[in-house]
């Protein structure tokens, strides 16, 4: 068993919210310098980068193992992480998650006219321009939601339930008990104030993220795996805390 | 005014027939969010909430922070569950397909008002 650094939570350019500097091969050098075994790519309601990243973290020395997520919007506007086994089980949920949302609208008058959600290649080119708004809410309800990532084989992450804006808490009031999460995440800033100790009750492993939109907070949240390797598999393991696997928050 | 009245002035829809909307206290306050956590926090006890919520947990937090009924607005409807879960705890649910800003017009326009300032 190894202890390893994990930042599940990553935006890359495809989110509309996320810097311009978010490409995959940036991304995947930033978590080797800061020593990330583990990452995940968590776009809003898309899986569209996910390969670009793994493939650029194939190229460079150190790349870190990327497990293919998604932040999905639900219709009571909470997000939640999906975490898939491989880029094609979240693009087959992200497909059904982006039939239901509507297409791209400027958001304000000084926003982008056009779309600005790009699809690149591990290489950091753009292949492409994501024409629907992911910033939306899915049609999806929250138990929908979880069970849409169970259904195509990922874990389910209530994220940043510190957090006052577009978490469990915080739009439901409270984190209802019939809803199969996997695990509950805390943001980073929650982690460095001590927020996870309040949330212990719940019974769900605890997990830290950066959530990063820039490159220099990636790594701020971070969970350490106790695993046999940086796999979807043993990650699955870590946060069932069997088999001498477990999850801890930095 | 009591929720019966509120009822019949603006021809809302009452979702848990099963339970009277006639001879509770007086409703003299609403409120209107969607964001549950503000609900809890904020929502003036024996007032009406107006949302567009209707996750389950909108009946909990109504219980919590005590409200006399929930109104779903602009078509809105819960799921049976809820409406059970509602009927069972004594919450009255009611529907309008009007926006919650025109609710709260006529409600502020029947005498009601919101939790004031502190």
């Amino acid at each position: 068993m190894t202890r390893l650094a994990a930042d599940m939570h990553i935006h890359t350019v495809l989110s509309p919210c996320a810097s311009r500097e978010m490409t995959p091969p940036a991304i995947v050098r930033e978590a080797a310098r800061k020593g990330l075994a583990v990452i995940a790519v968590c776009d809003h309601n898309t899986a569209g980068n996910v390969r670009a990243v793994a493939d650029a973290a194939a190229t460079i020395e150190n790349g870190p193992v990327v497990i293919a997520g998604m932040e999905i919007t639900t219709v009571e506007e909470v997000h939640v992480l999906g975490w898939f086994r491989t880029a094609d089980e979240a693009g087959a949920a992200a497909d059904e998650v982006a039939a239901s949302l509507p297409p791209w609208r400027s958001l304000a008058p000084r926003a982008a006219k056009e779309p600005e959600q790009q699809l690149m290649d591990a290489a950091g080119n753009e292949t492409g321009i994501e024409r629907r708004m992911l910033a939306a809410a899915s049609r999806f309800t929250l138990s929908e939601t979880v069970e849409l990532i169970h259904r195509h084989g990922g874990l389910a992450v209530a994220a940043h339930v510190d957090r006052r804006s577009f978490s469990v808490p915080g739009q439901l009031g409270f984190i209802p008990d019939d809803v199969p999460f996997d695990g509950l995440e805390i943001s980073a800033a929650g982690a460095a104030r001590g927020r996870a100790a309040g949330f212990a009750a719940h019974g769900l492993p605890l997990v830290s993220s950066s959530d990063c939109h820039f490159l220099e907070d990636m790594g701020t949240g971070f969970t350490r795996l106790e695993v046999s390797a940086p796999s979807f598999e043993e990650i699955a393991k870590a946060l069932g805390m069997v088999e001498g696997r477990g999850c801890a928050i930095a | 005014m009591t929720l019966g009245n509120v009822v019949s002035a603006l021809g809302l829809e009452v979702l848990t027939p099963e339970l009277s909307v006639n001879g509770g206290a007086d409703v003299t306050r609403g409120h209107a969010s969607d964001l549950l956590s503000d609900v809890l926090a904020n929502a003036p006890t024996g007032g009406m909430l107006l949302t567009i919520q209707v996750h389950m947990n909108v009946v909990a937090v109504a219980l919590h922070a005590g409200l006399a009924a929930v109104v779903f607005t602009q078509g809105m409807r819960p799921e049976e569950m809820v409406r059970l879960k509602a009927v069972q705890e004594g919450l009255p649910l009611l529907a309008s397909k009007e926006s919650t800003f025109e609710l709260a017009g006529r409600l502020y326009a029947l005498g009601l008002r919101g939790r004031g300032q502190e």
